[in-house]
């Protein structure tokens, strides 16, 4: 009897909530279409986490309110993200949050981050994530042997709809970068010399090319061309039609990852040098302009930089600073000339964005 | 406007505490009696803890680490249910306190610190607290704290055995022996321990939709060990000393609940002797101490670490006058570390000389000055010196305060693991070095049927050159960077009352930490002047014991505050209360005494982490049976 009594008062309590709710959206502005969600523009902040901590998490900011939610998975959905967030994609709106340390895949509405489905089987130290059609292709570096090197790597193919793994293909080790172009995955695999071509079409190998040490990550340009850099320390441009390396530009100090200005043709890349004591890196923004990638320039020095991304809408470059893991890190934001126009504060180990519209 | 707060309640201390003096200097002028237990302990005026062993012998089941969560107000970094678990006193790190068994520091010399789960309380007979920075009276990494634990004879001529098996959840089970026998100048005891837990307790996933309840997986633990003392008199003034632990444990190592399915495992096997002799004459005292500590632990069985390390010491120790008194050595230690971390095997020779000197200009008034010199091999150490003064403010047969002050310089030497660990280690560091200041207030009060006494403690400590690890691209690499300014309040309160057929005893107990950050890496790092991570600001503990004939109840709460995860202070973890619950009856029968026990952990149930992502136990129960012969 008590328990009915409950419930018959939260919902009297609930209808309330709705009426006043009915009223105030009544009284309010109505005149732009619904939004799908809160996180339907703006920029995702990717907080890779600290290893010991596992409190990687999913940060949003928004450019014209400045509006900056911390930990927005966790708000939406009431538990922790806990876990490192190596690397996020949005697909058909939805997000794929992609757990290096837990080996699992967080998916959620894009607009809402209301959790949809937790993809885990077979995963092993998953790194990063690509989508074509109803297949999702993800990189592992499997589990450490003895030694700490990654002998069992591997790519898994997955239903993005049911979270189901297809088949698992054996790839060099550690894999890190994907890219899908011309119906074929490139996967650039961190402790080889080799980027693996794999055909999506039956998911199987079909050639692998030669690379200086350390291929790392991609982007692509709308001519089929593909960019990479390696830990070697050069920036390479790839023929993604006949799997062939065209130019290599020696960076000194150049890290892994990279991003694009599509429209005026620019890929901006990070180098860093360790402070004597190791409490800092001096961290480099260098432009490499594609018309003339060999005259590439310095536009912007700090310290701690982990992550860049360039934002289309705005023709401005997002720095993250992750403090060297110690706290949490602050994101700068630039312009391509290198001059400061703002900074607000992320999680712990920034690493990435998303931008929205 | 904190730091002025807390500077005033500093000095306020100091204050009250002077103008105290001043009329009570001739005042009281009563027997100075030597109370100490260990020589070391008339040399400082530091806080120290020592009411321990009434808990000891109530918990024979217990490690170290779960009589320091119980009845202290010391964090523990506790990764998981009986597993590692590391010490942080006045804000410092897990190396900055020393562990000293009967005599010798027995921190790992890779690791520089101790796992106290794997200290059982039932391998010493004595438990002592010296807070505070002590490097001149026990050396290396004596920066937050010192450890001591001691094993002690009875000198009582009718053997005695003992037995103690326990049952508990999660497939617990916990056996302790014990025989004594000796006379009055020869006794033995042999100790026998043997643990086991399958630990796999319930808890909600909080990661989960729904956060369901699961088992945790890969907890188990097993430990036992061997211990054997002999002490034997000499003369008429001697007395050898000998005590040899043997200690084997092999557990799996809890994962966190985001890896919830890793299988991790480490074996532990450890070997410490001390042998030791003392001689008290008219001509003086003379203290010759030596020992052997090997480490050996197999990481899932194969990464293997031995390290070995043996010592001399030899002190003599002389009243020159009724007023002077001092006590002058020197030491030497052998470190020899085989391991699959580094490239070479790595063997280091130290030595130390040390002088510590007590002078009473009225027997209420104690003065010290300890300095030690401890020399490494292409390495700097710096002089550690201490001074101190304890004053007898009141001192009547009812009531008793002492003000102490104290200042000292103390070091730590970086470990083996940060100069030689492949890759990263960093053979250019230099010993981080801690400077601290303190002054507490003693008061205690004996009457007919009660007994109270409050402790009062603040101090500043500031640590500099600190180590940490810190990412060099793909590796670690540690380096003195961290500058950190502690400064905090520890307070007790306890009592014992005797109301008709019962006694009652009762302890509060509260200390305030805050370690600050005095160092940024950049000019966006938030972390200046902020609270060093995973040091609680408030930890706090109360218990209460009623024995009325053979019955016995104890409960006992322990609070510790929330801890920051990042050095800015914006992610923390919340704050949680533990209690305890045991009552226990005693049985008189005729050749011999059993006690009957139940004991409930965790009483209310709580949920919680101590470290990120590592589940912890609800409620558990226990049951135990005790005969003594």
């Amino acid at each position: 009897m008590k328990n009915r009594h409950k419930i018959k008062f939260t919902k009297i309590g609930f209808g309330i909530f709705v009426l006043t709710a009915l009223i105030i959206s009544g009284c309010t502005k109505n005149e732009n279409p619904t939004p799908k969600g809160r996180y339907e523009s703006g920029v995702f902040v990717i907080n890779e986490g600290n290893f010991s901590d596992a409190d990687g998490s999913l940060g949003h900011y928004n450019p014209e309110t400045s509006e900056n939610i911390q930990k927005a998975f966790e708000l939406e959905n009431t538990r922790p993200f806990g876990g490192l967030l190596q690397s996020v994609i949005i697909y058909n709106d939805r997000i794929y949050l992609v757990d290096n340390l837990g080996s699992r895949i967080e998916v959620a509405d894009a607009n809402t981050l209301t959790s949809i489905l937790v993809i885990s089987e077979e995963l092993s130290l998953p790194r990063y994530m690509v989508i074509d059609g109803n297949k999702g292709y993800v990189s592992n570096w499997g589990p450490f042997a003895q030694d700490y090197s990654s002998p069992e790597s591997f790519i898994a193919v997955l239903d993005i709809e049911t979270g189901n793994i297809l088949k698992t293909i054996n790839v060099n080790s550690r894999p890190e970068g994907l890219k899908i172009t011309n119906g074929k995955l490139f996967v650039s695999s961190l402790a080889s010399s080799q980027i693996t071509v794999i055909d999506i079409t039956n998911d199987k190998i079909t050639e692998t090319i030669e690379t200086s040490f350390g291929p790392s990550n991609f982007v692509s340009l709308p001519d089929g061309h593909l960019w990479f850099t390696t830990m070697a320390g050069n920036l390479n441009e790839l023929d993604a039609l006949n799997n062939k390396i065209l130019q290599t530009i020696e960076i000194s100090n150049l890290e892994g990852k990279l991003t694009i200005d599509k429209v005026n043709k620019i890929i901006y890349v990070l180098t860093s040098t360790w402070a004597p004591d190791f409490s800092f890196t001096d961290s480099r923004i260098v432009a490499v302009a594609l018309s003339s990638p060999a005259n590439y320039k310095s536009i912007y020095s700090t310290r701690n930089i982990y992550g860049l991304g360039y934002r289309e809408n705005s023709n401005e470059i997002y720095l993250a600073n992750a403090n060297a893991f110690t706290g949490n890190g602050t994101i700068l934001i630039i312009s391509p000339e290198g001059e400061d126009i703002s900074n607000f504060i992320s999680g712990r180990g920034p690493n990435g964005f998303i931008f929205r519209y | 406007m904190n730091c002025f707060r807390n500077n005033i309640l500093f000095w306020f201390t100091l204050i009250t505490a002077a103008g105290h003096a001043q009329d009570s200097l001739q005042t009281y002028v009563l027997d100075e009696l030597n109370i100490y237990g260990y020589v070391s302990q008339k040399y400082t005026a530091g806080s120290i803890q020592q009411d321990f062993n009434k808990f000891l012998s109530k918990h024979s089941t217990y490690s170290t680490s779960e009589i320091l969560q119980q009845y202290s107000s010391i964090y523990l970094k506790s990764y998981g249910n009986n597993m590692l678990s590391t010490i942080s006193i006045r804000g410092t790190g897990a190396g900055h306190t020393s562990l000293i068994w009967n005599g010798l520091n027995i921190n790992s010399p890779t690791l520089g610190q101790s796992d106290l789960s794997q200290i059982p309380s039932f391998a010493y007979d004595e438990l002592v607290i010296q807070y505070g920075g002590s490097s001149a009276l026990y050396g290396n990494e004596s920066i937050g704290g010192t450890i001591l634990m001691h094993s002690t004879a009875r000198w009582e001529s009718k053997p005695a055995f003992s037995i103690y098996q326990n049952f508990g959840s999660y497939k617990t089970t916990n056996t302790r022996m014990e025989l004594r026998a000796g006379n009055d100048r020869f006794e033995s005891s042999t100790r026998f321990y043997y643990t086991y837990s399958k630990n796999d307790f319930t808890y909600n996933n909080i990661l989960k939709p729904g956060q369901p309840k699961e088992k945790q997986k890969n907890a188990a633990v097993r430990m036992f060990g061997l211990y054997q003392d002999l002490y034997f008199k000499s003369g008429t003034s001697g007395q050898f000393n000998m005590n040899i632990w043997a200690h084997a444990s092999d557990r799996e190592i809890q994962p966190t609940i985001v890896n919830p399915d890793n299988s991790d495992y480490q074996e532990d096997r450890n070997i410490r002797m001390a042998v030791s002799y003392k001689n008290i004459g008219e001509w003086g005292n003379v203290n010759v101490r030596t020992g052997y500590v090997l480490d050996d632990l197999i990481y899932n069985y194969s990464l293997r670490t031995t390290s070995k390390t043996g010592m001399v010491q030899a002190s003599y120790g002389k009243e020159i006058s009724s007023k002077v008194e001092m006590d002058a050595g020197i030491g030497y230690k052998h470190i020899g570390v085989d391991t699959d971390n580094y490239l070479n095997m790595v063997e280091e020779k130290r030595w130390n000389g040390f002088l510590w000197v007590k002078y009473n200009p009225y027997p209420i008034w104690n003065l010290s000055f300890s300095i030690r010199k401890e020399f490494v091999p292409n390495y700097q150490i710096p002089e550690a010196p201490s001074i101190g003064s304890s004053l007898d403010i009141i001192k009547s047969t009812q009531n008793k305060i002492t003000w102490k002050i104290s200042g000292s310089a103390n070091y730590r030497i970086p470990t083996l693991n940060d100069r030689f660990w492949n890759p990263g280690g960093n053979p250019d560091l230099i010993p981080e070095t801690s400077t601290s200041l303190e002054s507490g207030i003693n008061w205690n009060h004996i009457s007919l049927n009660t007994d109270i006494s409050v402790l009062l403690s603040t101090y500043k400590m500031w640590v500099e050159n600190w180590i940490l690890w810190v990412p060099n691209g793909a590796i670690w690499s540690p380096d003195n960077i961290r500058k950190v300014h502690a400064q905090g309040v520890e307070i007790t309160l306890k009592g014992e009352n005797r109301i008709n057929s019962f006694k009652l005893f009762w302890k509060f107990g509260y200390s305030y930490t805050k370690s600050t950050n005095k160092t940024i890496n950049d000019a966006f790092d938030r972390s200046l002047d902020k609270q060093l991570p995973f040091v609680p600001f408030h930890n706090a503990l109360a218990l209460a014991g009623i024995a009325l004939h053979s019955f016995e109840l104890n409960i006992n709460g322990n609070y510790t505050g929330k801890r920051f995860t990042t050095t800015d202070n914006e992610s923390f973890l919340d704050d949680f209360w533990l209690v305890n619950l045991d009552v226990n009856q005693k049985l008189h029968l005729t050749r011999n005494t059993l006690k009957i026990g139940f004991t409930i952990k965790n009483l209310m149930n709580t949920s919680y982490f101590n470290l990120p992502f590592r589940a912890m136990p609800g409620i558990n129960y226990s049951m135990y049976i005790s005969m003594k012969f």
